[in-house]
């Protein structure tokens, strides 16, 4: 059976880019044949993250528009060959695509791939209701701030009024010191606001930009780091395995860690 | 700095300080969320309230200036909370069906200590 997921935010710049090439890489390491949509019609970043740019010849909208076939538009890589990804085009067509061919377009690909993953484009406009058309489940990701999580509740609400009840959420760039000083919110915080199934906490990580600089998902490094495993874990997740969180925040705990904390903490 | 005791006490059990910024900005998301997810406009918000005000000022003299009424969210669900405090009721009600007067002990309705009132079930305050 497969599945087909996208993944959204409301809010650009919170990592849904990077959470689709770590997420779909990571699931085609646990052997799955996972494709990778970018449904970022004219602003296409997936095949750069995954350092797949030079290899794309042709992308989503030649196969709508019946130019090439679907084969021929899929970038297999050579790395992770369970792992395959189909661009968007990078200049605006005046082909209207609309959601009718994004389903049909998923509907296809979940033929041949175990996990259809759609990046979804930032806001909630055309290019958002188009990627989620042809998605049975949906990932959210957010930031802990507070127009990222504003923006993750209106999306949760636009997706079910779309009937997709599936929702899962991921918490990126979480810094937990910072949660730790009070200065962000923490994760139960945001899941007391969204009510949504946590996915994955990925921690505030450098080597992202590095990753993203080489074209190499964290999750392909030998040794990956915590970011990285920490999409690993959600992976995992996925596929129904029970991972415990990791462990990245110092706060919580019983009544006398949190006395002895708050007795060393700031007092003013 | 002096603590309150109850912000000792809260910081004592929670591990939190109600001041810090997460805390603001739990509090100002909750806030906007509910007006999000109830997709009301400022403007129909305050003709909400009026007409309200309008329909509970028929029956009792609320307390303009200690009314609130607000929008609330919690766990994906919505409510509209309303705390209403009533200075009087309203002498001449002509709306209500009374049983005859001598039938009723001696009744005083000149002054009533404030009450609350909620149309809505009123969430633990948090």
């Amino acid at each position: 059976m497969s599945r087909s997921i996208v993944i959204t935010s409301g809010k650009g710049g919170v990592g849904k880019t990077t959470t689709s090439a770590n997420l779909g890489m990571a699931l085609a390491k646990l052997n799955r044949k996972v494709v990778l949509v970018d449904a970022d019609f004219g602003l296409r970043n997936l095949d750069l993250l995954l350092g797949l740019e030079n290899r794309v010849v042709y992308t989503a909208l030649e196969v709508i528009a019946r130019e090439c076939k679907l084969d021929q538009a899929l970038v297999k890589d050579k790395r992770q060959p369970n792992l395959s990804l189909l661009a968007a085009p990078q200049t605006r067509n005046k082909t209207a695509i609309t959601g009718a061919h994004m389903k049909a377009l998923v509907e296809v690909l979940s033929r041949y791939f175990d996990y259809v993953l759609v990046d979804c484009p930032a806001g909630i406009e055309t290019g958002f209701q188009n990627a989620i058309a042809g998605a049975k489940e949906a990932i959210i990701v957010t930031t802990p701030e507070i127009s990222a999580v504003r923006d993750a509740d209106r999306v949760i609400g636009l997706l079910e009024a779309n009937r997709i009840k599936d929702i899962q959420l991921i918490i990126n760039r979480l810094r937990p010191a910072m949660v730790k000083n009070n200065d962000m919110m923490s994760v139960e915080d945001i899941l007391e606001i969204l009510s949504v199934k946590l996915l994955a906490v990925i921690p505030e990580d450098e080597q992202v930009i590095v990753s993203t600089n080489k074209g190499e998902p964290l999750v392909l490094a030998e040794k990956p780091p915590l970011a990285g495993i920490a999409y690993e874990n959600a992976a995992k997740r996925l596929e129904g395995e029970s991972v415990p969180f990791l462990d990245l925040d110092a706060s919580g705990g019983s009544l006398f860690a949190r006395l002895q904390r708050w007795l060393s903490g700031k007092k003013a | 700095m002096i603590l309150s005791i109850s912000e000792f006490m809260e910081r004592l059990f929670t591990g939190k300080n109600p001041t810090a910024s997460s805390a603001q900005v739990k509090q100002r998301l909750k806030f906007i969320i509910a007006h999000d997810r109830a997709a009301l406009t400022p403007q129909q918000f305050a003709d909400m309230r009026q007409e309200i005000m309008a329909v509970v000022s028929k029956y009792v003299e609320i307390d303009q200036d200690s009314l609130e009424i607000r929008l609330e969210s919690d766990n994906r669900f919505t409510a509209l909370v309303a705390n209403l405090p009533i200075k009087a009721v309203r002498t001449e009600e002509p709306m209500l069906t009374v049983p005859p007067a001598e039938s009723l002990p001696e009744l005083h309705c000149e002054e009533t200590t404030p009450a609350s009132e909620s149309p809505t079930p009123l969430p633990p305050e948090n």
